[in-house]
């Protein structure tokens, strides 16, 4: 039964793409997205995909491997952290700090979310981002703060392509994504003429621009910088070509100058 | 071979060789003004040695000046190290797997965990690239729908409406400093509420709940049970979003609770399930791992 649906989808697909040439490329991505969440998700199929098997397998797995052959790490993890990074990451599934930058218990604080943003300081609005910062810079006392922006980030796409004119198609998506407005401005500024997947790439690193320009909101952030007891990075995780870049944003006061 | 020397050149000549084409020869006098060269031996010159480490001094001290330039070279070091770790033991082997992922993600997970640096859902769950999208906030804390735009619930929006997600975990943990805020936090409403404090007071319901129950209890004592409680508000404040709440009925999304405790590592783990009958959620399905 299965088989028919596939033939009779494939069937009309073909007959499509004959009556409406100009298809051809928009069926062809289409094809190439869907072939490679198959794939991906073949590993575990959804028929048989049990989420709690699955982490009791990995929490065992853990257990046994990380916790019991550490003891002394764990005991002292246990008593309390002190990270040297604060880390925001995107929530994405396929950039988790703890594989990309091999990040072990006790490294980085870590904040994920869409895009990797970091919103001016406010106390009322995104209020749990500056409190994740003020934790981090004051109790914490990290530091380094590193943006890691990512390829084919989901939200940054959402940004370039949502009109972002008032009228909202989603309940918080695009509030959120307009942190990083200027960075969509100066990319349609600066390549106005380029493929939109070029865009995209350009603006997944200056939304990493515009995040650290945020963090100097906080004045606990400020303080920070000026004093040298806190650094800001920005980084980018290109998994397409297996490449990472790294920049930081410098603060410094030159030498005077009698004039 | 005899050569002589003239005039002056007799009374400077003492040395007892001369260094010629590369080899010394000793100078043998056979007359008040004429030598001979007699046995060669042949010699390298070598240029003349210096200790450049000692003339430089130690390294460190030569690279010094900077201290923000040192710190810049070593943390480039760190990164590159543990990209490359990364790179090398994990995605070139599965570099199949990691180009099919460059195309699109399908996780069928979402995860709400804790910030906190020792409490990585994908570590401590074992959840490999693609398997999990994953949202860390302090005190892993979930806000109902009526608290307005979160940057938690944006990613909400986004992994159950537009990826998908059939789970949602909220996983939260023993020690958390956010929690500790809470509970030691006075209720003052003034301005000199730090912006922890006030993201925290959004678990003040779980907080009454710990103190009305185990007040006799030590401090410590009173966090683990906030900690718990506050999982279980997280997870009620998800249902309060209509996208959610209806998959849940549906059965097209399951949500969980999970809480690990690292002191002894140990997970303590429940579903919310939906009750037909008369539209609520109940708890069930609890399990320890340890």
């Amino acid at each position: 039964m299965g088989n028919e649906s596939y033939e009779d989808a494939i069937e009309a697909l073909k007959k499509l793409l004959i009556e409406k040439d100009e298809l051809k490329d928009v069926a062809a991505a289409k094809v190439k997205k869907i072939t490679a969440e198959l794939q991906t998700a073949s590993s575990s199929d959804s028929k048989s995909f049990d989420p709690v098997a699955r982490i009791k397998e990995g929490f065992v797995t853990f257990k046994k491997e990380k916790y019991e052959t550490n003891p002394a790490l764990y005991g002292e993890l246990a008593k309390g952290q002190s990270p040297k990074y604060m880390v925001f990451a995107c929530s994405d599934s396929r950039v988790c700090p703890s594989h990309v930058l091999n990040f072990h218990p006790g490294d980085a604080f870590v904040v994920r979310n869409i895009a990797n943003m970091v919103p001016p300081f406010d106390k009322v609005k995104y209020a749990g981002v500056g409190a994740a910062i003020e934790y981090a810079v004051l109790h914490l006392k990290v530091e380094n703060i590193v943006v890691i922006g990512h390829s084919a980030c989901g939200g940054i796409k959402g940004l370039m392509s949502f009109p972002l004119d008032g009228n909202n198609s989603t309940d918080f998506i695009e509030d959120w994504v307009k942190i990083c407005l200027p960075a969509k401005s100066k990319v349609l500024a600066e390549s106005e003429s380029s493929a939109f997947e070029d865009q995209c790439g350009r603006c997944e690193r200056e939304a990493v621009n515009v995040s650290l320009a945020n963090l100097l909101t906080y004045p606990f952030v400020r303080e920070g910088v000026v004093k040298g007891t806190l650094a800001l990075k920005g980084g980018y995780y290109d998994f397409v070509n297996g490449a990472f870049e790294l920049w930081e944003l410098q603060f410094g006061i030159s030498p005077v100058h009698s004039i | 071979m005899a050569f002589t020397l003239g005039g002056r050149a007799r009374r400077l000549v003492s040395a007892t060789s001369i260094h010629q084409n590369g080899c010394l020869h000793k100078l043998q006098q056979i007359g008040s003004d004429r030598f001979q060269l007699g046995e060669a031996k042949a010699i390298r010159l070598l240029p003349r040695r210096t200790n450049m480490v000692q003339e430089l001094g130690i390294r460190e001290e030569f690279m010094d000046p900077n201290r923000e330039t040192e710190t810049s070279y070593d943390f480039l070091d760190e990164m590159r190290h543990r990209f490359l770790k990364f790179k090398r033991q994990k995605y070139l082997p599965e570099i199949e797997k990691f180009q099919a992922l460059a195309i699109a993600q399908s996780p069928k997970v979402m995860v709400i965990g804790c910030a906190d640096s020792r409490v990585c859902p994908s570590y401590v769950l074992g959840f490999q690239p693609g398997e999990a999208f994953t949202i860390r906030n302090v005190a892993n804390l979930v806000t109902p729908v009526q608290n307005g735009p979160t940057e938690t619930n944006s990613a909400l929006e986004f992994a159950v409406t537009t990826l998908q997600v059939e789970n949602i975990i909220v996983m939260g943990h023993s020690n958390c400093g956010g929690i500790a805020a809470l509970m030691s936090h006075q209720n003052h409403q003034g301005q000199h509420s730090s912006l922890v404090e006030r993201w925290v007071m959004n678990g003040k319901a779980a907080k009454l709940r710990t103190q009305l129950a185990s007040s006799h209890l030590s401090f410590d004592e009173q966090c683990r049970n906030c900690e718990k409680e506050s999982i279980k508000d997280s997870v009620m404040n998800l249902i309060t979003y209509s996208w959610i709440r209806d998959r849940v009925k549906r059965g097209e999304v399951k949500i969980h609770g999970c809480y690990y405790n690292l002191s002894d590592c140990s997970l303590e783990k429940w579903r919310l399930s939906s009750d037909k009958t008369n539209y609520g959620f109940y708890i069930s399905d609890r399990e320890i791992w340890s």
